[in-house]
């Protein structure tokens, strides 16, 4: 479910996550490529195969329906995020051409939604919870847990925001629907990432991805760039939502009861694009923006992340 | 889901794997999978069209039309589950009431667009991927804007996916022979415990491969032989182009 | 054995190695010092972790040796001569599997000239000679490893360094999980090759059925290098080093 088959994008939606997605994983290869040197080819080979091995073995959902592994999370805890992320691509380019599990003219949508959230936002919620609770096998394994449910319900509203973006169905309707099916879905990639996470840190805590030891930069810079990086998000969540869908915000706020509030997201910053730029084009440079800041944020919090564990290295 | 399907009608000689190259034959499925994933709402005779030419690509490919029935089968329930659910969310009329159910007009003409779509996209890409061979098929791959880690993951994968999968079935056979009528969470932690395994497996092999292309002389980039010639890139633009124009076409049909 | 006709055999001169993992107490190798003549064919014997496959590694620079130096043939072993190196001496290890890891046998024999600099079509071309020298010519060669057996994925990794024509042939474990037929055939391939042979093994008389020299290494030491005949027969010393020949398993189970 969490695969956008064929059928469902419009021709915006899918020509803005396919260049969008080619642009991270170009960048993604860059950094693996780097971090990894020539290891890479194998070290990478050999988790995608490990992944189609996984995925081989279905497990119970609910209601007599079952389903597999993502295993975005998984990865990224063992190869790092943009290792990971790269694995979970490959994975997909497969799953698209080979088993029709996800459609081609999807396939920028859900490298963006289940390689991007599932290993990079996925592994960042990962990273920040390990950070706060520290890191023994238990608590790892429990951070993993929450960070790939968190990331499978994730997945499930940017494919939700997606297929009502393209006029399948409302988007608060499709968004609702998609969080609700990943709600419980997530359950299981939660447990079987967080046992596996569990397991792998009593048995081989040497395997685990070891982040570089980060640039010295000083605490206050990490919380100016915290800050700056959840303000990108937020605002890039809220300028999303509104441009996609003008009034649906409007009539949120008029159901919570904040119909005053309402009028100020007129005044968001791409909150009207898609009204003076008519039709697909609006939607595109929605997107397009969407997508910069969401990523844009994700990218200055790791940092300040990283920061703030320098300086509190340095002191201790 | 198996990888035994692959290389079944691979090396029938047809109409298609004549004129065309692996590669070429990609580039024809992508074409033929836009076309009909991306048509816009409303283009039936686009569609109609492209149905009539993918059936004729079924001919010439010379897969056989049962065969390729139960691929889409395989994979109608990703598209049609979904699908479901639209002439309950899409607002409209009620067309159709059958008890307590109330399916909206326009709920279902979507859904119906979309199965259509879907199932003409999937079938494209089916044809074209039972009559190439998985490894001809991985080097076509070096023609898509890919970068080199992506594509040297794939060939890895595919060739590993059978080593690690029959070493992970040792492990859950061997834990399983173990557990006897343990409780759930028990068979629930074995189970994570084999996975991790499998991860550990896949470390070592991963450095032992390493070792084994530095003998060879590898140093940062994987080589491959230059893919099979042949082929008439006429044909291939051609179909190619047929594809984008009856899209456009498509296109033009919705906004009339 | 046309893959061999263009080679030429080197000497190995091995003089103070000694190594130890990071990490770990006692040195897997120390003070080894070994020559081998161009074309003598040698066995390395000894029990589990008495360092055999460790040397084996220095010989193309896989590890760098902690003291003491290798040269093959004029070149010392270093980080500028690494490319030459590996072209020189070509290793097969253990698993067939490791060794195999691209998507078709014909990718993968043509690996090693591809990593030389060789163009598509000669890199093609030596691949397919080398196949054809370990008896793999009838196979379909755009098929993957996976569908072959034990012993024809052994010779298989053999041709991927003969493909690369090097002066040394370097094998670890070569007998390891092969039936009797496969034992055979790989020995009577190692017999015939005309370069420099290093065998690394715990099968003693796999071991001197294939090399007149052999070399008993323990716990990173040479103990004795002499005859393959001789050392056979030095029942003690085999057993104090444990090793052993099939014949004792049938003699001792009839004395216990």
């Amino acid at each position: 479910m969490a695969h956008i088959p064929d059928g469902f994008l419009s021709a915006a939606v899918s020509a803005t996550t396919l260049v969008a997605a080619g642009a991270v994983t170009a960048y993604a290869a860059r950094r693996s490529q780097k971090n990894l040197d020539e290891r890479a080819a194998p070290t990478l080979g050999l988790a995608t195969a490990a992944v189609f091995a996984a995925q081989a073995v279905n497990f119970p959902v609910a209601a007599g329906t079952s389903g597999h592994l993502l295993g975005g999370v998984l990865v990224a805890v063992l190869f790092g995020p943009w290792a990971g992320y790269l694995v979970m691509t490959a994975v997909l380019i497969v799953q698209a051409l080979i088993f029709a599990d996800g459609g081609l003219t999807a396939l920028g949508a859900n490298v963006l939604n289940i390689a991007g959230i599932g290993a990079l936002v996925g592994y960042g919620i990962y990273r920040a919870l390990t950070a706060l609770a520290g890191e023994g096998a238990r608590r790892r394994g429990l951070a993993a847990a929450a960070a790939a449910y968190v990331a499978t319900v994730l997945t499930g509203v940017a494919a939700g925001w997606e297929l009502g973006l393209s006029g399948v169905a409302p988007i608060r309707l499709s968004v609702g629907a998609m969080a609700g099916v990943h709600a419980v879905m997530g359950l299981a990639e939660g447990a079987i990432t967080g046992t596996a996470v569990w397991a792998l840190t009593r048995k081989r805590p040497d395997l685990l991805y070891q982040p570089r030891a980060p640039a010295t930069g000083g605490l206050n810079r990490a919380v100016v760039l915290a800050g700056l990086g959840s303000l990108a998000i937020v605002v890039g969540l809220l300028s999303l939502v509104a441009s996609a869908a003008p009034d649906s915000l409007e009539r949120a706020a008029i159901d919570l009861g904040f119909a005053d509030a309402a009028t100020a997201w007129e005044g968001a910053p791409f909150g009207n694009y898609s009204t003076w730029l008519p039709g697909p084009a609006g939607t595109a440079v929605a997107l397009v923006l969407g997508i910069a800041l969401l990523f844009a944020g994700a990218a200055a919090t790791f940092r300040a992340i990283a920061l703030a564990r320098g300086a509190r290295e340095e002191r201790g | 889901m198996g990888f035994a399907h692959l290389d079944r009608y691979a090396d029938r000689p047809s109409w298609l794997t004549r004129r065309t190259t692996p590669a070429q034959r990609l580039w024809i499925a992508i074409a033929a999978a836009f076309a009909a994933g991306l048509m816009p709402p409303g283009a039936w005779g686009a569609l109609v069209l492209l149905a009539v030419l993918l059936a004729l690509g079924v001919r010439a490919a010379r897969v056989p039309p049962g065969a390729l029935a139960r691929r889409v089968a395989q994979a109608l329930p990703f598209f049609l589950l979904p699908a479901l659910t639209l002439p309950f969310t899409v607002p409209g009329p009620t067309a159709l009431e059958i008890g307590p159910l109330a399916f909206s007009g326009p709920g279902l003409v979507r859904a119906a667009e979309i199965v259509v779509r879907a199932t003409l996209a999937v079938s494209a890409v089916s044809v074209v991927i039972s009559v190439t061979r998985a490894a001809d098929l991985l080097a076509a791959l070096d023609g898509l804007p890919l970068p080199r880690l992506v594509r040297s993951s794939l060939a890895l994968g595919y060739r590993y996916v059978y080593v690690l999968s029959d070493e992970f079935e040792r492990t859950t056979r061997a834990l399983k022979s173990r557990m006897g009528h343990a409780s759930r969470g028990r068979v629930w932690r074995a189970r994570a415990a084999a996975l991790a395994h499998l991860f550990v497996r896949a470390h070592a092999r991963g450095a032992r491969i390493h070792s084994a292309m530095l003998s060879r002389g590898y140093r940062d980039h994987f080589p491959t032989l230059q893919p099979a010639r042949g082929g008439s890139r006429a044909w291939s633009v051609a179909i190619v182009c047929l594809f984008a124009a009856i899209w456009l076409g498509g296109v033009f049909e919705a906004m009339a | 054995m046309s893959g061999a006709s263009g080679a030429r055999a080197w000497g190995i001169g091995i003089s103070g190695l000694s190594y130890s993992y990071p990490g770990a107490g006692a040195p897997a190798l120390s003070d080894v010092s070994l020559s081998l003549a161009p074309g003598e064919h040698v066995a390395i014997v000894g029990p589990n972790g008495a360092g055999k496959s460790t040397l084996l590694l220095h010989l193309n620079g896989i590890l760098e040796p902690g003291r003491g130096s290798v040269t093959i043939g004029d070149l010392p072993v270093n980080h500028e001569n690494l490319p030459e190196i590996r072209s020189r001496v070509g290793l097969v290890f253990q698993d067939p599997d490791d060794q195999l890891f691209m998507p078709t046998l014909l990718e993968d024999a043509a690996f090693g000239p591809l990593c030389q600099g060789a163009s598509s079509s000669e890199a093609e071309a030596r691949a397919r000679r080398a196949l054809e020298s370990v008896g793999l010519g009838q196979i379909d060669a755009r098929r993957p490893a996976h569908h072959l057996s034990g012993g024809e994925k052994r010779r298989a990794a053999l041709a991927t360094v003969l493909s690369m024509e090097p002066g040394v042939l370097a094998f670890d474990e070569p007998t390891a999980s092969l039936d009797g037929r496969g034992r055979r055939q790989i020995a009577e391939i190692l017999r015939a090759r005309k370069q420099t042979v290093i065998v690394v093994t715990h099968d003693v008389e796999f071991a001197a059925a294939v090399c007149p020299r052999m070399v008993l290494l323990d716990g990173g030491r040479v103990v004795v290098d002499a005859a393959a005949n001789e050392l056979l027969s030095d029942t003690e010393l085999l057993l104090e080093h444990g090793l052993e020949r099939a014949a004792w398993l049938y003699e001792r189970g009839n004395s216990v």
